[in-house]
């Protein structure tokens, strides 16, 4: 996890459990049988 | 993104769920939300980079991510990428289509 890998369409999208608002953990997996979009963004206060 | 944020709906109608992620704290995004109008989608905190890194959006520079949206199909594959430069936002009609080709 240190390096900076390229991630691509046909790739299996590695899972991950993330802390959220309220510290609510939530994880890819938990919505596995949906379509997931996975919106990154730089910094809270930017644009978007 | 507010833009998404008033979108999930639609989302939801593809059966799809929408996360927000960033390197801020989960303090940082409850402000950040509460004062931009997010509240119908998880914003999510990569406080250790290890998803940006992943998922190849690091960006050493600020220590954060970079603006990239990607679609993970039912069965956890990608099938959709899309990386942004400078001012460049994603649009949520045309993210809402490229799920809509997912069926």
């Amino acid at each position: 996890m240190t390096e900076n890998k390229t991630l691509n369409v046909g790739d299996q999208a590695p899972d991950f459990t993330l802390r959220g608002i309220g510290l609510k953990e939530v994880s890819l997996h938990d919505y596995r049988g949906k379509n997931v979009v996975l919106l990154f963004y730089p910094l809270d206060w930017t644009p978007g | 993104m507010p833009a998404f944020d008033k979108r999930v709906s639609d989302f939801e109608k593809a059966d799809t769920q929408v996360l927000g992620i960033s390197t801020d704290s989960p303090f940082s995004h409850e402000n950040w939300a509460k004062s931009v109008g997010i509240q119908n989608y998880p914003l999510l905190s990569d406080v250790h980079r290890s998803v940006a890194k992943d998922y190849g959006v690091y960006w050493p520079d600020w220590n954060a991510n970079n603006r990239a949206t990607f679609i993970v199909d039912r069965t956890g594959k990608v099938r959709f990428v899309e990386r942004y430069g400078r001012g460049e936002l994603p649009e949520p009609d045309k993210i809402l289509a490229e799920v809509a080709k997912l069926g």
